[in-house]
């Protein structure tokens, strides 16, 4: 692996109950919490054995099958693209978690097992009554995130970006974030929106053997990039948006994670606008394209209030702040416009 | 996997995903004719459906024969393929059961996994062999740059007024039967001496035992949605009439026509 400039800062002495999430916003990078959930009964378990992980997890097991992903041993735990990038390197099937858990077990010494691998899923659909015991409190905060959990031998979940925060639990096994602000997007060659092995693009750059020659400007995000290795128990804070790529370092890794957003439920994905300007923009004459950008500059990079102030309220619409009912008719607006 | 399936050396139906690319020059024909496969004397209605039905056509219940359970159905004609509402102008009926109007669409199931989670999601097949499907004529399908039609979003509510009848329908049925209401019906017409017909299995709500239901039973038929449909069952009844007449008149022409001849 080759090294990124930084270590990500670390805080000692926080407990799930005592957070310290706002600050976390604010500060606007990631953070190691050492020793987090380290109560939780799946880490002491996971310390003990990962029999005993195992067992504990098959403990709350409800029989529902999961989104499973299962590679060959040369993949080396890389759920990656095929040579062309036009399929993924893996299978994707629904399976019962427990025949992944048994799949694993099987191969927990052997030094090049298949990878088996479930990615984000919902912990309440299919280990209910596992978060009585082992969990982050968010609701105090007044948050509802969505939390999931990420099972698998040794597998890398290649550099990408979420749209939401995350806090990133390790529970069982030891794993490496290797993180970027979201501005090295440029240096970190992403791949095909579509298909993609997680539901992000990600970066089609080996970190364990970088391609210099193909992606030069690599050297310039592991200047700017930081990166650590996290022990069970510890929690890992990411900023929505930083890019990040994390590898499981055991023979058996288990992650809880929440995802959460700070802004209201009626925003749409963001994605949605970047698909409509590929579509809108991207490829209308330089002129015109520069033209836009100000534009944009203006009604939305720009502080909210911008547009909107120098006009009396009544006269504000779309410029005023969003509510609810202003977001329905733009929505209304938008779905009516877009049916061409 | 689009394209012709081949199973056993039978060649079955081909159904597509509808997606505006791979059809996008799509329409569909949307008069009705028998050469478009609309003369039929029976089609499946669904009760939510049951208050436009009840205007033109009697409505039964017959039993599946696949699974023995009991289903909807509107009379068109006294035969397999008579509709005594279509003629070589048209479908003469102010409504027409979505199971027809529906034309060459089906509802087809996805599995989605949504956070993680599978969820079966109702999505929208074409059969691609059905007599309505043409790039020439009819209903587009899909607008210039791919937008959906008036005629698709209408397509879409009939889809999901049947997908939700299905099994509003099952749950009508097990109520029905749980108060005893159906009771099979011989339904004799007769001409002449040569020309008579019996229609066989046919089902319908029985008027005494609707009656002679409980307060309570009405009250709980009533709040699960399914007394109205047992009295639009009822009231379609009346119907009857106005099919025999339409079969006279028909008989009539014909032989008209054989006299002219």
């Amino acid at each position: 692996m080759t090294g990124t400039a930084q270590r990500t800062r670390e805080l000692q002495g926080y407990t799930a109950e005592t957070l310290p999430l706002e600050e976390l916003l604010a500060g606007d990078e990631p953070v190691v919490l050492k020793g987090l959930v380290a109560h939780w009964p799946l880490v002491q378990a996971g310390l003990r054995s990962h029999h005993e992980a195992m067992n504990y997890l098959r403990s709350f097991y409800n029989g529902k099958t999961v989104g499973t992903s299962r590679g060959d041993p040369q993949i080396q735990g890389r759920l990656f693209y095929n040579d062309d990038y036009t399929q993924l390197n893996f299978l994707s099937q629904r399976a019962p978690l427990d025949h992944v858990l048994m799949d694993i077990e099987k191969h927990l010494e052997d030094p090049r097992p298949p990878t088996n691998y479930i990615g984000s899923t919902t912990i309440d659909a299919c280990l209910p009554g596992f978060r009585r015991d082992n969990d982050v409190p968010f609701a105090a905060h007044g948050y509802e995130p969505l939390a999931s959990i990420w099972i698998g031998n040794r597998t890398i979940a290649s550099c990408h970006y979420d749209a939401p925060n995350n806090l990133a639990c390790c529970a069982v096994g030891r794993r490496r974030f290797t993180m970027f602000p979201p501005e090295q997007i440029v240096n970190l060659y992403p791949g095909p929106l579509e298909p993609t092995p997680g539901g992000q693009a990600v970066s089609l750059v080996d970190f364990s053997n970088p391609d210099f020659e193909r992606f030069p400007r690599f050297r310039e995000a592991l200047a700017a990039g930081q990166s650590v290795e996290v022990e069970p128990g510890d929690a890992v804070f990411i900023p929505s948006l930083w890019w990040h790529h994390v590898e499981a370092l055991s023979p058996f890794n288990t992650l809880v994670n929440y995802w959460w957003s700070t802004s209201p439920k009626f925003m749409p994905s963001p994605m949605n606008v970047l698909y409509h300007a590929i579509l809108a923009l991207r490829d209308r004459p330089e002129r015109e394209k520069r033209a836009w950008q100000s534009i944009f500059d203006y009604y939305v990079f720009g502080r909210a209030e911008q547009a909107g102030e120098h006009l009396p309220e009544q006269a504000r619409g779309a410029l005023a702040p969003i509510d609810d009912s202003s977001a329905r008719r733009i929505r209304a607006m938008l779905l009516n416009n877009l049916n061409r | 996997m689009p394209g012709q399936k081949l199973i056993s050396g039978e060649v079955l139906a081909r159904h597509e995903m509808l997606n505006n690319v791979a059809h996008k020059d799509l329409r569909v024909i949307t008069r009705h004719g028998a050469e478009l496969g609309d003369n039929l004397g029976t089609v499946l209605t669904f009760p939510t459906e049951y208050g436009d039905v009840q205007r033109e056509y009697p409505i039964f219940f017959r039993k599946d024969p696949h699974n023995g359970e009991f289903q909807s159905i509107a009379l068109l004609g006294f035969q397999q393929d008579e509709n005594l509402f279509l003629d070589e102008h048209g479908w003469h009926a102010a409504y027409i059961p979505g199971i027809v109007a529906r034309g060459p669409f089906l509802i087809g199931f996805q599995n989605q996994e949504v956070d993680g989670e599978l969820r079966r999601e109702p999505v929208i097949h074409v059969d691609l062999d059905s007599p309505r499907v043409s790039t020439t004529e009819g209903e587009p399908v899909f607008l210039p740059q791919g937008g959906n039609t008036r005629y698709l979003e209408r397509i879409t509510t009939i889809l999901h007024g049947i997908h939700q009848g299905l099994a509003i329908g099952k749950a009508m049925f097990d109520a029905f039967n749980a108060h005893d209401l159906i009771e099979p019906v011989n339904v004799e017409i007769k001409f002449n001496a040569e020309e008579q017909f019996n229609l066989r299995g046919l089902y319908t709500i029985s008027e005494e035992k609707l009656r002679g239901l409980s307060g309570e039973a009405l009250f709980n038929l009533n709040s699960a949605g399914f007394l109205q449909g047992a009295f639009l069952v009822i009231a379609s009844l009346n119907n009857m009439k106005k099919l025999i007449d339409m079969k006279h008149r028909r008989r009539q022409q014909q032989a008209g026509v054989a006299a002219a001849s």
